[in-house]
């Protein structure tokens, strides 16, 4: 379920489209201040980058790195009055020589006369901001927030035609301050099944949101919200796996919310992943020429962390490989880890296990 | 040690029997048996609880990971608060002291630490004050005298380090008096770690500097913000260039995780682009200690 941007409109996100807005009419007076749309994966960046393309009319060229660019070469753009780029996290990896293509991308922009809108993967932003200031490149910044449960209900509202009814139903469905869980307890090498309470903190934080939503659909929104982690894509991706026959409870909202177990290697590879969103495994390979990225992602993906795409093509945008139509231009396989028409696996993010990834990565200070 | 402080313990509490009024019996006349064995299971039970408590709070700390010192701090103030509420009512049931029974402890108590147990006290103290000042938490990494380790207990007596070599140091708390504490993180979750390389005077050292850098930066335990910046220093020496790379890890307990990988992909670096090791002339041997890293 695609976002859009009167989606993003209702989800109170008006002053980044303002922002845009702000930059478009600089531009126009001839001012050259370029523009970095920051946002986490899911989270609309790229409608965003489609407004700003929209602003500028035939004035706008747009490139897309797909994959991971490791030959600068690879860095030719439009001779438009305004280059829109996305994908611009594929332009680094984390490995010694790794920030070749950035430093060449930054150059080239700075040296440029054209006005640049990036677009860039809100931990690959951070990461960069902090070792490579990234940031002084870009005076202007659209920065993508987390949403509140009001601006996600409002988003919610918003995109769905037909809203559900909300229910009650057992377990964390039912509304109240306390649930009990069973956990199996070791007793004198005994499995005992005991009950635990469980706060219900969605209920206990719900209260908050105004008098026109209904208890349990405040209950709802505050546990959408929370699972993910206010990220308007992954909300709607929740919401729509979530609604039985016409029908939505707390307890649908499956955020699989068990603790996670991952090592260095895994830890690590889930980074990538999260900061790349979309990644070949041989891409994650080279990345990570230390880790057994085959067994890291299993791993993950046995804990529904990521999903594998069997035998796709790397990128999303479109087919064309390094192809240029029109002041439209497609960077995929720019690191020549393969043909365009190879098919390999591709490691994506689970929105389903969104929150607890991120949650875990940044209690490990992995995302920044 | 022990003997004589037990004879002038017993003089004391002669001289004292001598200036009590005879309506007040000694003091421990009315310690019997029965009241030492109803003493000990207070004891017992604030150990047991003492430990409950910080197995439990240690567990619980793990599970914030990088946050884990909030939590960690609580526990020798709960393990202090345990003893002392222990201590209170075993002293509670054994003594129902008058003023001249106080007087007459007190004597016994200042022989006893006069002449045995004044380690104990000064242990004891120097657990108050960890308690208190907190130069230290549990789980920070810290040089008490010789030894250098990560805290993993904070006792009323004692400290334990656990050292690089996972060997249990156990650190009498009146230390803290007498040595230098040199604390690696004071209760924060990262830790400036330092990582040196010697390079040939002849190899390109500014290059040499620009991959430690990079190996730096890119390593996965690397925390770096704009409060725990990086920093690449470059030495020169007759025969060697000095790089001292230092930056923060996510975590202090990824310090030597972080140094090898740093090490093995900067020499690894080094080796692509020829950049050589120091030769070490004939004569000089023993001037570079050990080259590589610290």
């Amino acid at each position: 379920m695609a976002l859009t941007v009167a989606d993003l409109a209702a989800a109170g996100l008006g002053s980044q489209l303002a922002t845009i807005e702000d930059a478009v009419a600089s531009h126009l007076e001839g001012s050259v201040a370029n523009v970095a749309v920051i946002a986490e994966p899911y989270a609309g960046r790229d409608v965003l980058l489609e407004y700003a393309e929209d602003q500028f009319g035939a004035a706008a060229g747009h490139v897309s790195f797909e994959s991971l660019v490791t030959d600068p070469a690879a860095l030719e753009f439009p001779n438009r009055e305004v280059v829109v780029v996305a994908g611009c996290h594929y332009l680094y990896s984390r490995r010694i020589g790794g920030f070749d293509v950035l430093d060449a991308f930054l150059d080239r922009i700075a040296n440029a006369d054209a006005l640049f809108v990036t677009a860039w993967n809100r931990w690959a932003w951070d990461y960069l901001a902090a070792v490579r200031d990234v940031d002084r490149a870009f005076p202007v910044q659209v920065d993508v927030p987390r949403l509140e449960p009001e601006a996600i209900s409002a988003l919610v509202r918003e995109h769905v035609d037909d809203p559900p009814t909300f229910v009650e139903s057992d377990g964390h469905g039912r509304v109240k301050t306390v649930d009990f869980d069973r956990a199996s307890v070791d007793v004198a090498g005994r499995e005992v099944s005991v009950p635990v309470p469980t706060l219900n903190v969605e209920y206990l934080t719900a209260r908050d949101m105004g008098e026109e939503y209904g208890e349990t659909e405040r209950v709802v929104y505050e546990k959408l919200a929370r699972l993910a982690e206010g990220n308007p894509g992954v909300a709607l991706a929740l919401w729509d796996r979530a609604v039985r026959d016409g029908e939505m409870s707390p307890a649908f909202l499956d955020g699989r919310d068990a603790p996670l177990n991952l090592d260095d290697d895994e830890a690590m590879t889930l980074t990538s992943v999260l900061s790349n969103e979309r990644l070949a495994m041989p891409t994650l390979g080279e990345i990570l020429p230390d880790v057994n990225v085959p067994q890291a992602v299993q791993a993950l993906e046995h804990q529904g962390l990521v999903e594998l795409e069997r035998d796709a093509r790397p990128r999303s945008r479109d087919d064309t490989d390094d192809a240029e139509v029109d002041g439209e231009r497609t960077v995929a396989d720019g690191d020549g880890a393969g043909s365009s028409s190879e098919r390999v696996d591709v490691v994506s993010v689970a929105p389903e296990r969104f929150h607890a990834a991120v949650e875990h990565l940044e209690g490990r200070r992995l995302l920044w | 040690m022990v003997a004589p402080a037990r004879g002038l313990a017993t003089s004391v509490l002669g001289a004292v029997a001598q200036t009590t009024p005879s309506s007040d019996p000694n003091v421990f006349e009315a310690i019997n048996w029965n009241l030492l064995l109803e003493a000990v299971p207070i004891l017992v039970f604030a150990y047991l609880l003492a430990k409950l408590t910080s197995t439990l709070l240690s567990g619980v700390a793990d599970r914030f990971v990088a946050a884990r010192f909030r939590v960690t701090v609580l526990i020798p103030v709960f393990k202090l608060a345990i003893y002392g509420t222990a201590v209170y009512f075993a002293f509670s049931l054994l003594f129902d002291l008058t003023e001249n029974q106080l007087l007459a402890l007190s004597g016994v108590m200042g022989a006893a630490v006069g002449f045995g147990l004044k380690d104990l006290l000064a242990d004891l103290v120097g657990g108050l004050v960890l308690v208190a000042e907190q130069p230290y938490q549990i789980g920070d990494k810290v040089a008490i005298g010789e030894y250098y380790g990560e805290v993993v207990d904070i006792g009323l007596r004692s400290t334990s380090l656990v050292t690089p070599n996972d060997n249990l140091v156990t650190v009498p708390n009146y230390l803290f008096f007498n040595e230098s504490i040199a604390n690696g993180n004071a209760g924060a979750a990262e830790m400036l770690v330092t990582v040196e390389f010697y390079v040939d005077p002849e190899s390109d050292a500014a290059r040499a500097r620009e991959l430690v850098e990079e190996a730096m930066l890119t390593s996965q335990y690397v925390y770096v913000t704009d409060d725990l910046p990086h920093e690449v220093l470059l030495d020169d020496d007759v025969h060697y260039r000095k790089i001292t790379g230092k930056a923060y890890v996510n975590d202090l307990r990824n310090e030597f995780p972080f140094r090898t990988d740093v090490t093995k992909r900067a020499l690894a670096a080094f080796d692509r682009e020829g950049i050589e090791s120091p030769k070490v002339p004939s004569g000089v041997a023993g001037e570079i200690d050990h080259p590589g890293v610290d």
